[in-house]
């Protein structure tokens, strides 16, 4: 683009061709904002004319600009305001600029006074292809149906209707397993060494003599539970490694009230068997929902 | 003993709530338990595991831990409970999370160990809404609390200090875990 600009400005100075010499103007004009027009001028003299066309217009050009120079002695004014309109861009046929105006700039210049204008000047015409192919286009995808994608968690689990007692409910989502989980075991963990005392432990092998019949010098202290409700329990066992007990209720009956026994569990060294040991007084009365 | 079960009696009965969150890798379930004052299960709840994607976790970020807790899986539970309880109960753990259930408060728990002749003092408070208490009869205990109300917070303590009179409080929430995870388990095979 710059070869082209430089071969319009050689040839505006080209002292020999016709349209030459004094109009700088023209060359600032195309070096400047107007070098994206496509500018074809025609000088006459005299009357001066001035022709102004764009064929290609880079942007929109709201402004009026004046692009003369030079023309103080061909013509009366040499300005040119261009109409203040939006030329859009991409517009292929030459754009109807409208020179409403013409006035100077700057003090005219004067030529020669020997300088004798021919009856006609020689009109050079020539288009002045700058920028030629510039567009302006919005890029355009191809167009695709958009998704919305909806994230909800809370859509996986609808309401349920109905009471509770069915194990699963039928609608998926929050289940009700009330007896399912009734029948998962109740773990107790022992209660730790440091906070049992020894009056504790002398009780727990008196129950055990009394209870199981186990002889206080064989009787050896496993481990003490509390608030265990021997009672209504159906199974229980005892998980030596571990000082924990497992235990179940009985689901058969659902009493009122049950109590909740401190629990022992006591080897007897003799048999090396070991024994749940319930204190007889040590217990809560519990109201059952 | 007439007098002691009279006493007993003239108590309200108190139902305990438990609530469990569980994670296993990207699945997440809940359940909520209701005991009476002896541990046994008066009602049970939980959902279905809920599997989070990785879209979910771009779309959710860091909040997405605290959408699937609250919002899809203690929120929706919440919303299923039929029994009467005064708090719900919750692991130490999950002590960011606290909230409401159906109304009502919870209170994070965890038990403590102290070292032979330590005791814990009967309520010591280590923040606003976080403190260390010594249950009458059974360990000390680490509580955080879902509300930094003062008053409420006395009663959340003597609500624990009564109802572990009769029965372990922490253990009901190990239970609901291994139920969680064999129900879970139950699941794939089913």
């Amino acid at each position: 683009m710059w070869r082209r600009k430089a071969r319009l400005a050689d040839w505006l100075y080209d002292k020999n061709s016709a349209g030459q010499a004094e109009i700088p103007w023209l060359v600032r004009v195309l070096r400047g904002p107007l070098s994206s027009l496509l500018l074809r001028t025609r000088v006459q003299c005299p009357p001066i004319s001035i022709e102004a066309a764009v064929r290609e217009f880079v942007g929109i050009w709201t402004r009026s600009i004046a692009v003369l120079d030079g023309l103080g002695a061909v013509g009366p004014a040499p300005k040119i305001c261009f109409a203040d309109r939006e030329i859009p861009a991409q517009e292929s046929q030459p754009a109807k600029l409208e020179v409403r105006e013409v006035h100077p700039l700057r003090p005219a210049k004067t030529f020669k006074s020997n300088t004798t204008f021919p009856a006609k000047l020689p009109v050079r015409e020539q288009e002045l292809m700058i920028l030629p192919n510039i567009f302006s286009k919005l890029p355009q995808f191809p167009g695709r149906p958009l998704k919305s994608y909806a994230v909800s968690l809370l859509n996986r689990l609808p309401a349920v209707r109905g009471a509770v007692p069915p194990l699963v409910s039928p609608d998926s989502g929050v289940k009700s397993a009330v007896e399912k989980f009734s029948r998962f075991p109740h773990i107790r963990r022992s209660v730790e060494a440091n906070e049992i005392s020894r009056r504790e432990v002398d009780e727990f092998l008196n129950e055990a003599e009394v209870l199981k019949g186990i002889k206080r010098e064989n009787a050896e202290l496993m481990a003490i539970f509390r608030f265990v409700p021997v009672e209504i329990v159906s199974k229980i066992r005892f998980i030596e490694n571990k000082r924990t007990i497992l235990f179940t209720l009985r689901s058969d009956t659902k009493p009122q009230r049950t109590r909740v026994h401190d629990l022992a569990v006591v080897r007897d060294r003799s048999t090396t068997l070991s024994h749940f040991v319930p204190h007889r007084t040590k217990f809560r009365s519990v109201m059952l929902s | 003993m007439a007098s002691q079960d009279r006493q007993v009696f003239l108590q309200a009965r108190k139902n305990v709530g438990y609530f469990c969150h569980l994670r296993l890798d990207e699945k997440h379930m809940g359940a909520i338990l209701v005991t009476n004052q002896i541990g046994v299960p008066l009602e049970f709840k939980y959902t279905e595991p809920v599997t989070t994607t990785k879209l979910h976790k771009i779309l959710y970020g860091s909040a997405l831990d605290r959408y699937v807790h609250e919002t899809v899986i203690r929120d929706r539970l919440a919303h299923e409970v039929r029994t009467e309880t005064d708090y719900f109960i919750v692991s130490y753990l999950d002590k960011d999370f606290l909230g409401q259930i159906a109304g009502k408060e919870m209170i994070a728990l965890q038990r403590l160990t102290m070292g032979s002749g330590e005791t814990a003092g009967p309520f010591t408070r280590l923040r606003d809404r976080e403190a260390i208490i010594q249950l009458d009869e059974g360990p000390a205990l680490r509580i955080a609390f879902s509300t930094a109300d003062d008053v409420i917070q006395h009663n959340m303590v003597t609500w624990l200090q009564e109802i572990s009179r009769t029965m372990d409080v922490l253990e009901p929430l190990e239970r609901v875990a291994n139920a969680l995870k064999a129900l879970c388990g139950d699941e794939k095979r089913g």
